[in-house]
């Protein structure tokens, strides 16, 4: 039974998105408690998964649908740490959305692809070879899409047409050159240090045409300039949408990528060899940088955490791209690490936009008084972004500024520093005017807050301050990133 | 009496009762379908098995008798015959009784339809030049028919156009095979490479092809397909783009892969006029501002791309490219006929197909909006459809053959695609004040079951893909 | 003495800060914040001290142990906090954002208590960090404009600060390879990191230029919170000096002569424009710069002289801790002065300021005498290129601080009352006031020898009153006024340029969005005459095509028939 676990936690969603999608939007009972049913189960599952990958074991499902093509689904440590920031963000989400939507419109088609999107993460997660990462990717963006323009508006369709313009190019080219290197190699599994062979000696060309065709196909997801325009856009969807896109889904399965790609397609040793990991951290560098230069303009509250989140996931790609195992971890516990501050941050701003229609940094004046408990989560993202221990943000930076030294970059530390002072730059000021300033005369709330609004950011504010105080104890994010570096870089 | 001959008899047999007992024509009409279905499947079932089959009508061996031929491209063929030809049925045979307009129609569709069966599951058995060129016949008519059958204006004058263009591409056909007669003294389909050897052969082989890219509808030689496919009934639209149009490039297909190298020229004339046509219908399909227009120019664009394909098969039986070709023949069949069925359930909501009135306040998207997204994404290409799994196929092999212009042009063929598919789907979500009077939901909601079940069938052909592909393991050449 | 756990020391301010997020618990956590530092000082007090603790399992696994001169500063940081905490309960107890102000404060409390007690880089750093960011609490409080600039110019260098340190603990941990602070001393750590971690401590310490943010920031925070920034917080920066520069291990005259000019650029500077002040707080503010640079100085000399690190660096602890002391009572004392609305009550609690001031300007007698001597005397034994000059800086410090002094007094006995002042305010300034003259005996620094006064200790002194009464009768017989300085220094003089406002404007038309579909018109569907024409055309373009081209040869074997 245990080998199905895989293909279990995946229809966990994937299969209840149908039932959702079909459901009639009155039905909003129902549609909760399947909703909350699956997502528990996926978290049960789940840990079920991690327990049984840390005790060595390995699950490997196949199905070919063509010859030398498999849709092929594993479970490493790798995909583990994903699974479990997917699942539990999911969960929280989709409470968080539930309250969010209470009353609105189209909730079976929303919480419909919210599940599809949640499953195709997840096949993401456990792809087990580059045709079914490309097949989950590129389902990835049909099913954010109805997400992005779920409010109707010209303005969100703007947005989705941006949104599928990027996505479906980078798809386009992470699909040539998934089919370049199937063509050249045969079959491209995911195995740790690599699989391409003497391919890189024979001919290096093309196998640097290819990294860089990947790289741009999911560089659009991550992000990465000049390719980042879609996400500071996006940002007109609903704010559980918002979440879901920057912290556990879209932007995630981006640098996701990114790591398979180097770690497991090509390896470390052959990504160095080919003189393209130094340009891929100097890209990284440059839009941690610019992310961080243009959220310091931007009033609007999403926008500038939107324009955070191209800098912040950048540092995932920094540490993959660094060849040190150090970086590594520093990379590898940032993606978990972005992904609860990120969330918490958003779930705030979204609380703080239902509960007092304050979207804009110039409107979060005494924000502390009015909404303690959403500030307070907000602080805490904010303070975990720019890196202030003991929060999860600075482990990330600490093992990144180490593995930049170790891998004979100190320009790195440089880098963290100055994007450290721009993140307090345009975070710092958010405080002063939520903390210290007096809320405008006669504010009246828009809209009451019920648990479901304010439990999530709560929880996951209570997860950035315990994935950084405990980050040495074993099941802390950075202590299984170490697990998987281990076994990278053995 | 086996599966091969019960597959060309039944649907005839049935389309004559059809046509003398109209009371019954429903009745008939779905059992034959059904049959037809069941025996196709039955057939790839052996085929997929034990190989491929021939059996010579009559007793008479070929390159002198009748030869029907059933391999695993055929068998393909039909089994996607019957399917898309049960959807339609489904979708015809389950419309509401009251809709007294449409009575006469639906009792006239059934005989056209099982002609178009019957005619279709001929040609793919046929293994002859002079029997493809008599299974063209009927089935040139009987799709006229099935145009026409609308009764409107416009559908009449497209029905007239496209049967002069079928008669054009039929007489160049016969033309061909007759010089083919003369120069070989044989008809039966591995005569092609021999054809190749001479002047006259040559001639008889462009003279064939010229025909076959009139049915196909093969840009530039499209002008007749998009007002014949937009203005026909729905169902009819559905049967015409996802089936009729394919019978041509199916022979197109058998014709490239039997002649090997020696149809080179040939095959780069297709490869090129498909690229055209990928474009010229992209184009068009763009600036459509008609639902069922846009579609009709979509599948110009998407036979240009499997013409494409077919055009740069190596010929060889091993090729990679055009296993692609048959797989997107495949997905195209299933996506195109969910698209219309769909598109004909929209404009029967709205009362009208104009795209940019397709936003609606009060009426939210339901399934035949959720259909069409799905045909939608198969025919850009996108996972899990089979679509996609053809379109990596196509563009493996060629970078196999390191033809990287053609790599190119796939690759721009899909962005439009996209781009004009997105203009529905987009629509299709959006909100605003351009309500049109007519919106009304139809009474019968399962009637979006048909276009649900085909566009499935083309998502879930993606994950299934090995079982077309090995079928075509069993292919002659 | 009773065994303290050592992670009580930052737990119980921290649970502190946890418990007044349950609002019914607040009324607790405020009765309950002057007594969150007590662990810390019985930790500090313990003899013999307590047993070192480690968590492994806490952030990048940490040990808490009290070490050498880390007891002494635990001990007066402790009391500080203490009697500053008790001040503020009172002070702000009618105030509307003091649950803030007390989050914010214990927080602060527990960084600095704790920074003193890690022994690894991160829990070090997350202390440092967690004091300095809080402080931008305190120093916001009160939301005035002041305050708005004040709380701007202090975050932006705390920060950077943060920044620097954080950048210099890497570089060091990476080229040592050691996770311990002590390891950061060691003459393995590249210079770089040495600077970087130093710039980081010298912005906390206040050494100019890195002082900017310190008048401005002790003058908006309310008064217990600047006692604690100056008295103690201070004295983290040079406590982090004191651990991580390579002290005691070799000469280093270049970052000694650095450092040596920034320290007397301090002790000049600082009294020059401590006297231009009109805010009381401010006043006191520049004295601790100058009090700072002393310090600063004398780590300076211990870099050119390691040999005379051995006395320095006690007569070092002396100084910071006397300072502390003294710092902290005039600044408690300023909110006794609000509260003393009779002019007799008034008198009374200047004569009682008069004691800690008269303490910092070194009067025979005094801890501030005691601790000076302290240090001169260490500076005496050491033997530099710039020695000579210590004994002319050392005089300039102490005259400057005596003129200082002078001028907060008289600021001070001018300041209005403030009558929602609780008269209670006063208790903690007189505890605080108490520790000056006793506090030396109080902390462990080891024995203090017994000093005997010369008339010459105290001629800055005179100097300064002669100084004084000079200026103060020449303004008079010209009829002049001293006009106060803005506060910010040259930040004062930088302003924003005032953004003109946006044009009223209508928006712009809506752009019609659909790039890729041109003009919309009737497509013209073709007639099978033109059809017809298309196809004769091709169809004669294939045959000629193919006839033209060379045929191919026949296939050598005859092709069968298709069957299988």
């Amino acid at each position: 039974m245990t080998e199905l676990l895989p293909l279990a936690i995946l229809m966990t969603s994937l299969g209840i998105a149908p039932v959702i999608l079909a459901l009639p939007d009155g039905w909003s009972r129902l549609r909760t408690a399947l909703n909350l049913t699956a997502a528990g189960m996926k978290l049960a599952l789940v840990a079920w998964l991690s327990w049984a990958v840390a005790g060595g074991a390995e699950f490997g499902l196949s199905l070919e649908i063509a010859p030398g093509l498999a849709l092929a689904l594993k479970a490493d440590a790798l995909s583990v740490l994903f699974l479990a920031l997917s699942s539990v963000l999911w969960l929280l989400t989709t409470i968080y959305a539930v309250g969010y939507l209470e009353g609105g419109t189209d909730r079976s088609r929303f919480f419909g692809f919210f599940s599809l999107c949640v499953a195709s993460t997840v096949g993401i997660a456990m792809a087990a070879n580059l045709f079914t990462f490309v097949v989950f990717f590129e389902l990835l963006t049909l099913a954010t899409w109805p997400l992005v323009v779920h409010r109707g508006s010209a303005e969100a369709h703007r947005a989705g047409r941006i949104y599928l313009v990027y996505t479906l190019g980078g798809g386009l080219a992470l699909t040539l050159g998934a089919v370049w290197l199937y063509a050249l190699a045969g079959e491209v599994p995911f195995l740790p240090r690599g699989v391409l062979g003497d391919l890189p000696q024979t001919d290096p060309l093309a196998v640097t045409a290819i990294f860089v065709l990947l790289i741009a196909g999911v560089g659009v997801k991550a992000a990465l300039v000049p390719l980042h325009g879609w996400l500071p856009v996006s940002m007109v969807a609903p704010a559980p949408v918002s979440a879901l896109l920057h912290a556990v889904a879209v932007v995630k399965s981006g640098a996701f990528g990114i790591m398979r790609i180097v770690y497991d397609v090509y390896g470390v040793e052959t990504v160095e060899a080919l003189g393209l990991a130094l340009p891929l951290a100097a890209l990284a560098g440059v839009t941690i940088l610019y992310g961080s230069i243009r959220a310091l303009r931007q009033d609007d509250l999403k926008t500038r955490l939107a324009y955070s989140t191209v800098s912040q996931v950048s540092y995932i790609t920094l540490g993959v791209a660094l060849v040190s195992p150090v970086a590594a971890v520093g990379g590898l516990a940032h993606l978990i690490h972005q992904g609860i501050m990120k969330i918490t941050l958003f779930l705030a701003a979204g609380n703080f936009a239902e509960a007092r229609g304050v979207k804009t940094v110039s409107a979060m004046d005494g924000m502390g008084r009015l909404m303690p408990g959403a500030t307070l989560a907000f602080t805490v993202g904010a303070f975990g972004m720019i890196g202030v221990p003991p929060l999860a943000g600075f482990v990330s930076k600490w093992y990144l500024g180490a593995g930049g030294l170790d891998a004979g970059q100190p320009a790195v530390i440089a880098l963290l520093a100055g994007s450290s002072l721009l993140n307090a730059a345009y975070f710092l000021p958010i405080l002063h005017r939520a903390w210290f300033r007096d809320p405008p005369e006669g504010a009246v709330p828009k809209r009451r807050i019920g648990w479901m609004l304010a439990l999530p950011p709560a929880v996951t504010a209570a997860l950035v301050v315990a994935a950084g105080l405990l980050a040495n104890a074993p099941f802390s994010p950075l202590g299984w990133t170490r697990f998987i570096v281990s076994l990278e870089y053995l | 009496m086996n599966e091969t001959s019960l597959l060309v008899s039944l649907p005839l047999i049935a389309a004559l009762v059809a046509a003398a007992w109209p009371r019954a024509a429903t009745i008939t009409g779905v059992i034959a379908t059904l049959g037809n279905a069941g025996l196709a499947v039955v057939l790839a079932i052996r085929i997929g098995q034990g190989g491929a089959e021939a059996e010579a009508l009559g007793g008479w061996a070929a390159p002198l008798g009748i030869g029907f031929a059933a391999d695993g491209l055929a068998a393909l063929m039909l089994v996607m015959t019957a399917l898309v030809g049960l959807g339609v049925s489904v979708q015809v045979a389950g419309a509401p009784l009251p809709d007294a307009g449409r009575t006469g129609q639906r009792t006239a569709f059934w005989p056209l339809w099982l002609a178009t069966l019957g005619a279709m599951n001929a040609l793919f058995l046929s293994a002859d030049l002079f029997n493809l060129y008599v299974t063209f016949e009927i089935l040139g008519l009987a799709a006229v028919g099935l145009t026409a059958l609308s009764g409107t204006r416009t559908a009449l004058r497209a029905a007239f156009d496209y049967l002069s263009a079928g008669l054009a591409g039929s007489l160049l056909l016969l033309l061909g095979v007759a010089l083919a007669y003369a120069t070989a003294g044989r008809v039966d389909l591995a005569v092609v490479p021999e054809l190749a050897g001479s002047h006259e052969g040559r001639v008889a082989l462009g003279l064939i092809f010229a025909g076959l890219a009139v049915k196909a509808a093969l840009f530039p030689l499209h002008f007749w397909m998009p007002a014949a496919h937009s203005s026909a009934a729905p169902e009819a639209s559905a049967l015409l783009s996802a089936l009729v149009v394919k019978a041509a490039i199916y022979v197109a297909l058998r014709l490239s892969i039997e002649g090997g190298a020696a149809v080179e020229l040939l095959r780069l004339v297709l490869a090129v006029a498909g690229a055209g046509a990928m474009l010229w219908g992209a184009w068009h399909a763009l600036r459509a501002d008609r639902l069922k227009l846009l579609v009709a120019h979509s599948t110009v664009a998407q036979v240009g791309l499997i013409a494409l394909a077919i055009g740069l098969t190596t010929g060889a039986r091993d090729g990679t490219i055009w296993r692609a070709a048959a797989l997107l023949m495949l997905s195209h069949a299933l996506a195109k006929a969910a698209m219309f069925l769909a598109v004909g359930r929209i404009t029967e909501e709205l009362g009208h197909d104009r795209i940019s009135g397709l936003n609606r306040e009060e009426l939210r998207p339901g399934a035949a909006e959720f259909a069409f997204a799905i045909a939608a994404i198969s025919l850009i290409g996108l996972p899990p459809t089979a679509g996609f799994v053809g379109k990596w196929l196509l563009l493996d092999g060629l970078i196999d053959r390191g033809a990287w212009p053609w790599v190119a042009l796939v690759l721009l063929g899909t962005v439009l695609s996209a781009a004009y598919l997105a203009r529905v789907v987009s629509r299709c979500l959006r909100g605003g004040p351009h309500v049109a009077p007519g919106a009304r939901r139809p009474a019968w909601r399962a009637g979006d079951a048909a276009a649900l079940g085909l566009a499935t069938a083309a998502l879930a052909l993606g994950l299934a893909s090995a079982l077309p592909l090995t079928l075509l393991d069993a292919t002659l050449t | 003495m009773i065994a303290v756990p050592l992670w009580l020391v930052p737990a119980l301010p921290l649970a502190l800060v946890a418990l007044s997020l349950i609002p019914g618990a607040r009324p607790v956590v405020r009765a309950l914040v002057p007594v969150a530092p007590l662990p810390a000082l019985l930790a500090a007090l313990a003899d013999p001290v307590p047993a070192p603790v480690r968590l492994d399992w806490l952030l990048l696994g940490t040990e808490f142990a009290v070490t050498g001169m880390a007891r002494v500063f635990l001990a007066f940081t402790a009391l500080l906090w203490a009697l500053s905490a008790w001040q503020a309960i009172r002070l702000l107890a009618a105030d509307a954002g003091r649950d803030r102000f007390i989050t914010c404060f214990l927080l602060a409390m527990t960084g600095n208590l704790g920074l003193l007690l890690a022994q690894d880089i991160a829990a070090f750093y997350t202390f440092f960090a967690a004091m300095s960011l809080a402080s931008w609490g305190l120093v916001l409080h009160a939301g005035g404009p002041a305050q708005m600039l004040a709380g701007r110019v202090y975050i932006s260098f705390a920060v950077a600060g943060e920044i620097a340190l954080f950048a210099g603990l890497s570089l060091g941990a990476f080229a040592t390879g050691e996770v311990q602070l002590a390891a950061m001393a060691s003459l393995e750590v590249p210079a770089l990191a040495t600077v970087l971690m130093s710039v980081g401590f010298l912005v906390k310490l206040g050494a100019v230029p890195l002082h900017l943010w310190l008048p401005l920031a002790h003058a908006a925070a309310p008064a217990p919170a600047s006692a604690v920034l100056s008295g103690a917080m201070l004295k983290a920066g040079l406590f982090g000096l004191m651990t991580v520069l390579p002290l005691g291990s070799v000469a280093a005259p270049e970052s000694a002569a650095a450092l040596a000019a920034m320290a007397l650029t301090g002790l000049i500077l600082a009294p020059a424009l401590g006297l231009l002040q009109a805010d009381p707080k401010a006043v006191l503010a520049y004295s601790s710069v100058g009090q700072m640079s002393l310090m600063a100085l004398g780590l300076a000399a211990a870099l050119a002289a390691p040999e005379a690190w051995p006395a320095i660096g006690p007569a070092l602890v002396l100084l910071a801790a006397h300072h502390a002391f003294a710092k902290a009572a005039l600044f408690l004392g300023v909110p006794a002065v609000w509260a003393s609305s009779g002019p007799l009550l008034r008198s009374a609690v200047i004569v009682g300021l008069a004691v800690p001031a008269l303490a910092l300007a070194g009067l025979p007698g005094t801890t501030g005498w005691v601790a000076k001597d302290a240090l001169k005397t260490a500076l005496g034994e050491a033997s530099f290129g710039w020695h000579v000059w210590l004994g002319a800086a050392l005089f300039v410090s102490s005259l400057g601080t005596s003129l200082l002094m002078l001028r907060a007094g008289a600021l001070l006995i001018r300041i209005e009352a403030r009558p929602g002042t609780p008269r209670d305010v006063g208790l903690p300034w007189l505890a605080m006031t108490g520790l000056v003259v006793a506090g030396l005996w109080v902390v462990p620094v080891g024995s203090v020898a017994p000093l005997t006064a010369s008339l010459q200790d105290l001629a800055p002194l005179a100097a300064a009153a002669l100084l004084a009464g000079l200026f103060v009768a020449g303004t008079r017989a010209v009829g002049l006024r001293l006009a106060p300085m803005p506060p910010g220094e040259i930040l004062a003089l930088l302003q924003r340029a005032p953004t003109s406002a946006p044009v009223l404007a209508l928006p712009a038309p809506p752009r019609r969005g659909h790039a890729l579909v041109p003009r919309r018109r009737e497509p013209r569907l073709p007639r099978p005459e033109r059809g017809a024409l298309a196809i004769l055309t091709v169809a004669a373009a294939l045959a000629l095509a193919m006839a033209v081209t060379a045929p191919e040869p026949p296939p050598q074997s005859q092709a069968t028939a298709p069957a299988g």
